[in-house]
């Protein structure tokens, strides 16, 4: 019996342990810290435009479709290790002349880094997720970083705008404007910030894969939101994360494997990037989406840490690396 | 053995334990529920509406757009010449073609431009939309001279100017095309 007993217990701690270690399997290697930074909101985005799946339905009683709007991040990475400080994206920026309707509680990047104690000029690394404005906004803010974009990013704009279809090659100022083509969301702005990086010798022109640092990687997942997008994995003391930007536009939607933000999507191609972050971190809560709704709350785990900041923005800590001191008040 | 007095302690007992419970349990279900207000009211305020446009400052927005159109595809252009150039992607000939055929799209833009009569109310945007273009003149002026010298450090000076062109469409559309630019 009391062997029975021993053999029992010890077969419950092998369980438990198995099962702990399961849930949080610490990187190899170099870890990184890692925060996320709200730079804005996107309000009252209707919920069908952002997720087709999650249509508003009046008087569904259904969750998933009983959201008339929603209210969407704009989420920048931050990431800290070695000599480096990377970003994932770099937001937008709002001037005088730029106010984007419907947009609110912005605040400049460079503001919200120095609440990490982070400098504008410690910047050494940013990768894009793609080169839309609101993700690629404020590349001269961060002048010693050097920029990492894919090749198929800037083929694929050149491509759409010279496109012979004018209703392919559509832009903002087209006829009707443009939602979904493919040389939409790019303002000569955003383009010439690219191309200052790559005048100045600051830019990587990425063709695929590549380690940037470390255990920190850039995954292609060309089609899966535009173009060029492409995935950042970065290993931490939580287990390896993976950054999609607009490939992994909504957490929630990696989790129950529904599309979102369709613009100038391949929907197989997204679910494909999903499938990059299952494999590389084993699940899905290590997934960071640029524009979830459910940011900076405990129902979206990673970002659940989280403090406010200037002009009612938001920080999360997700993983600190070993000496890393938290910044959170 | 056990009392009337006992009973009626343990009676009283439950009944005071009964109301703290249900007393609990409202307290919870309040807090839940201004918990929920709280997310419901979490929405952000707008800023307020800005005045429409007058029917003759709407008129020049729409006949100034069709023309941006011709500018923006014309800067985004010469931006891929010069950027295609750098990374070795394109020979000097066809990056000077490249340049050439925006320049000409920028100096009929012009023409168009100055054909408008913008409203008085106006006539401040009309006159830094000119100064885009003319921006993007110099820039694209500046980037053909690497075809005469091959001197790279052209495309340095150019680079500002068109920038600095950029940021003025944005301005001027953030006066009579608001909402440009949506989320993506």
């Amino acid at each position: 019996m009391t062997k029975r007993f021993h053999i029992s217990v010890l077969l419950a701690l092998v369980v438990l342990a198995l099962s702990l270690g399961a849930q949080s399997v610490p990187a190899q290697g170099p870890v990184y810290s890692v925060w996320l930074v709200r730079n804005s909101v996107f309000k009252d985005v209707p919920a069908g435009a952002f997720m087709p799946d999650r249509a508003y339905v009046p008087n569904s009683t259904n969750p998933m479709n009983n959201q008339v709007f929603f209210q969407l991040p704009v989420n920048v990475g931050v990431i800290k290790g070695g000599k480096d400080v990377i970003l994932y994206d770099t937001g937008w920026k709002q001037q005088d002349y730029l106010k984007m309707t419907n947009s609110v509680n912005w605040v400049a990047l460079p503001e919200l880094l120095n609440r990490l104690g982070i400098q504008a000029a410690d910047v050494t690394k940013i990768v894009i997720g793609h080169g839309h404005w609101d993700h690629a906004g404020t590349l001269m803010d961060f002048p010693n970083a050097v920029l990492y974009v894919q090749k198929a990013e800037l083929e694929g704009i050149q491509w759409a705008l010279t496109y012979p279809n004018p209703k392919i090659s559509a832009v903002n100022t087209s006829p009707g404007g443009c939602a979904r083509t493919p040389a939409c969301g790019y303002p000569p702005l955003t383009l010439q910030e690219i191309y200052g990086k790559v005048l100045g010798g600051k830019a990587v022109i990425v063709d695929g894969t590549m380690e940037i640092a470390p255990g920190v990687i850039i995954h292609p997942a060309h089609r899966a939101h535009t173009a060029g997008s492409q995935l950042l994995e970065v290993p931490t003391t939580i287990g390896k994360l993976v950054f999609g930007s607009d490939a992994y536009s909504s957490w929630e939607g990696i989790r129950d494997w529904m599309i979102a933000n369709p613009q100038q999507t391949d929907t197989v191609q997204q679910f494909l990037a999903y499938e990059k972050c299952y494999k590389i971190t084993g699940g899905y809560q290590n997934c960071v989406a640029a524009h979830e709704p459910l940011s900076y709350s405990e129902k979206y785990p990673l970002t659940k840490n989280f403090w406010t900041g200037p002009n009612d923005s938001r920080l999360a800590e997700v993983a600190l690396a070993p000496g890393e001191r938290t910044r959170k008040p | 053995m056990v009392t009337v007095r006992q009973v009626k302690l343990l009676v009283i007992g439950l009944i005071v334990l009964t109301l703290l419970g249900v007393l609990c349990a409202s307290l919870l279900r309040e807090a839940a529920m201004a918990g929920r207000t709280v997310a419901a009211d979490a929405r952000p305020s707008l800023t307020p509406p800005r005045p429409a446009l007058t029917p003759a400052e709407e008129a020049y927005a729409h006949a100034l757009w069709a023309i941006h159109a011709d500018v923006k595809n014309a800067a985004v252009a010469l931006t891929f010449s010069g950027l295609r150039y750098k990374l070795r992607e394109l020979q000097l000939g066809a990056f000077g073609t490249g340049v050439q055929a925006a320049a000409k799209s920028f100096g009929d833009a012009e023409a168009r431009v100055r054909a408008l009569a913008p409203p008085v109310s106006l006539s401040p945007v009309h006159d830094q939309y000119l100064d885009a273009v003319h921006l993007f003149q110099r820039s694209a002026a500046e980037m053909l001279k690497v075809t005469e010298d091959g001197r790279d450090d052209h495309l340095l000076v150019a680079q500002p100017l068109s920038q600095e062109a950029s940021e003025k469409l944005l301005r001027v559309g953030n006066v009579i095309w608001p909402g440009e630019y949506l989320p993506n």
